[in-house]
């Protein structure tokens, strides 16, 4: 219980309109925060002052709420449920190394009621921080171990070299070694056979902590998914700053493609095209379709094959139905010989596990089965063939 | 030995409280032979059982020596600066250690054998590596290039991001001086130092020298950050596969080594051994037009 002096010594800090202010003293709305918040907010800005990559990025778009909510609705700024008895609006703000509850007052002012840090930032005392941070890594191969060794970058930004890998890592990776382990290995058959650049000069990694995989079978709209909007700004900071490198690599692992599609969608909203760079989804775990029409919108150079979905059915749709969008887009270079060929490998994709399942459910297992994949597989190899003799032809008498 | 029923390695329910976790069972460890330069290196270790199918063992083939068999010599590293050392891996292992009834990987233990020589442009047969004198300025070299460039980049340039070696330990059961020690990754600051590279160091031959690599990797914690499980069964199964590590050298480099020990008569390593200092290269070009001014300064005090 408070006595009624202790009310009255609070009351001007008690009272909404002299919580301390935020940002947006002088212009723009002004944005303010419940007062036992100030302490966390100014540690905050203490990190941003003492030059932290993420720290700066998370005051900046704090502040940037001053221009208003409207057209905010995006990856990072969710409006939240209305409150009904005063009008108010909640709204929550992902940004990296915390989240932020803001509540949009009737009179149009801004208040941020909670704030969410995430410890990862602030331990430094504590162990093993600098491989368990949101952020950019540089990777390297040991020679002596074999391994893949990862080194967290303060400034957060790629290394500027022209053709640079950067893997975009799923989550639920204990440090970003692990993650560098297990992801490059599969980023790096984006090049083929051609993998000795990589192994020598190495790349970079996006590493995004959390204990769950990203996306997934029933998370596959990569927009919706929350674990990840933190991290696709951090990434989306990145890429912005890494527009000026030439013929940068962002290549998603597994669940990596939920970060890179809201990172690429972050960078939409802005504006922002990266030309000349490209990307690559390995087995993504999000849709690729909503991947490739940001692709096209950032201008991105794409290769015939845009992502490996692998024998998911899925996502083997999920490209058919952005096959059209990519024919009728002139710098695409996927055309109707590469559409052909994928929708016999597409159909193999599809309809195996589909025959499979059909054949198991009806008895003579194997018999079905062998005949089944002989189809669909002999069907694709006679195109496949028919391809390759047809451009044997062309070079042999030049038309 | 691992009960394979109560410690299975499947992740269904995921838990930070403080186990014990279990390992692969050490007595059905088999031995592997390499062979370096003549010489026979073996050593006794579980079969590979990462967390991670993905992460593949490196083995060499039996009878096939790092050395000789390869007139090229070594493929210089040249992720290290300067490019002065060639190394190749030939052995690695990683073995998952598991919490009891679905927990999932507590942590892992990873091993690695590497040999390692001058590059072909750095070649450099004044001395040899067996004279345990020469094998440490050679090895102060190596640390440099392995671990000392590496800093904090920016305004935190001057602050390495390796800090070691520490617990320097010599050790003379092999028929050469070696030595083992720990070098730390090292945070923003000082009291941040964590996950150790254990290295075990020892020549070969007279151009040749071996390292092995061992790291403990620990992923499980609570919600202080602070480890949720026993890391003895890693250590204790780190100690046996170290301990294990025999060499037996070829009749020639024996010579030498009987040689250089009635030259320098003690064949045993230093007793201590300070951390380096690091990072090497922070120091800033000194003004090209001021040298002289420099040299009296110095002169001067």
């Amino acid at each position: 219980m408070s006595t009624p002096q202790h009310s009255l010594q609070n009351s001007s800090q008690n009272f909404p309109q002299s919580y301390p202010l935020i940002a947006g003293q002088s212009a723009g709305k002004r944005i303010s925060c419940v007062p036992e918040l100030k302490p966390v907010y100014d540690r905050l800005q203490q990190a941003a002052h003492r030059n932290h990559h993420w720290a700066r990025i998370a005051v900046k778009e704090l502040n940037a709420l001053t221009t208003g909510m409207l057209g905010k609705n995006n990856v990072y700024v969710r409006p939240g449920e209305r409150q009904r008895g005063c009008g108010s609006e909640k709204y929550y703000v992902f940004l990296p190394g915390l989240k932020a509850t803001v509540v949009r007052w009737i009179n149009d002012q801004f208040c941020i009621t909670e704030l969410v840090m995430d410890d990862n930032y602030y331990r430094t005392r504590d162990r093993d921080v600098q491989q368990s941070r949101l952020g950019t890594y540089r990777a390297s191969l040991i020679a002596e171990t074999g391994e893949w060794r990862a080194e967290y970058v303060r400034s957060g930004q790629v290394d500027p070299r022209i053709g640079r890998l950067v893997t975009v890592a799923d989550s639920n990776y204990e440090s970003a070694n692990e993650a560098a382990n297990y992801s490059i290995p599969g980023a790096i058959t984006f090049f083929g056979d051609n993998t000795s650049t990589v192994r020598q000069s190495g790349c970079d990694l996006h590493f995004t902590p959390g204990p769950k995989r990203l996306g997934g079978l029933f998370r596959y709209d990569s927009l919706s998914i929350d674990a990840s909007r933190s991290s696709a700004v951090h990434l989306a900071a990145t890429m912005e700053a890494a527009s000026k490198v030439k013929s940068v690599a962002w290549v998603a692992d597994f669940g990596g493609s939920a970060v890179l599609t809201q990172a690429m969608q972050i960078l939409v909203d802005k504006g922002v095209s990266l030309e000349g760079h490209t990307i690559f989804l390995h087995r993504p775990r999000t849709s690729p379709a909503k991947a490739l029409k940001l692709a096209h919108q950032l201008k991105l150079s794409l290769n015939k094959r845009f992502a490996n979905t692998g024998v998911n059915p899925r996502g083997a749709l999920s490209q058919f139905s952005v096959a059209g969008v990519r024919m009728s887009n002139r710098s695409d270079p996927y055309g109707r010989d590469q559409h052909a060929m994928a929708w016999f490998k597409g159909a193999v994709a599809i309809s195996t596990p589909v025959g499979v399942g059909a054949a198991l459910a009806s008895g003579p297992a194997m018999v079905m089965l062998g005949s089944i994949a002989t189809a669909i597989g002999g069907a694709g190899a006679v195109y496949a063939v028919g391809q390759s003799v047809a451009e044997d032809m062309r070079r042999r008498f030049k038309f | 030995m691992r009960n394979i029923f109560k410690y299975p390695p499947i992740e269904w329910r995921k838990r930070h409280e403080y186990t014990i976790p279990q390992g692969p069972n050490f007595s059905w460890a088999s031995r592997t032979r390499l062979n370096i330069a003549g010489s026979h290196l073996q050593i006794t270790a579980p079969s590979h059982s990462p967390r991670h199918s993905i992460i593949k063992q490196t083995n060499s083939y039996p009878g096939h020596d790092a050395i000789l068999d390869s007139p090229a010599g070594l493929h210089t590293d040249f992720s290290m600066p300067g490019g002065r050392w060639g190394v190749a891996c030939l052995w690695s292992r990683r073995w998952a250690f598991y919490g009891p009834w679905m927990t999932g990987c507590k942590g892992e233990l990873f091993t690695a054998i590497a040999v390692i020589g001058w590059s072909d442009s750095h070649r450099n047969s004044k001395f040899s590596f067996l004279n345990p004198k020469a094998f440490e300025s050679v090895l102060i070299n190596y640390l440099n290039d392995r671990y000392g460039h590496e800093n904090w980049e920016g305004e935190m340039a001057h602050v390495p991001r390796y800090h070691g070696p520490v617990e320097w330990r010599c050790h003379d059961h092999l028929p050469v001086p070696s030595a083992s020690f720990k070098i730390y990754n090292r945070g923003e600051d000082l009291s941040d130092l964590v996950r150790p590279d254990h290295l075990f160091v020892f020549p070969v031959s007279d151009e040749y020298f071996v390292v092995v690599t061992t790291v403990q990797d620990y992923y499980s914690r609570d919600e202080k950050g602070n480890l949720a499980f026993d890391t003895r069964p890693i250590q204790k199964l780190q100690d046996k596969v170290l301990g294990s590590i025999t060499l037996k050298l070829d009749p020639e480099t024996q010579a030498k080594v009987d040689q250089v020990k009635a030259e320098v008569g003690n064949m045993k390593l230093c007793k201590e051994f300070a951390p380096l200092k690091w990072p090497t290269n922070i120091y800033p070009p000194e003004p090209a037009d001021a040298p002289e001014i420099l040299k009296s300064l110095k002169a001067g005090c």
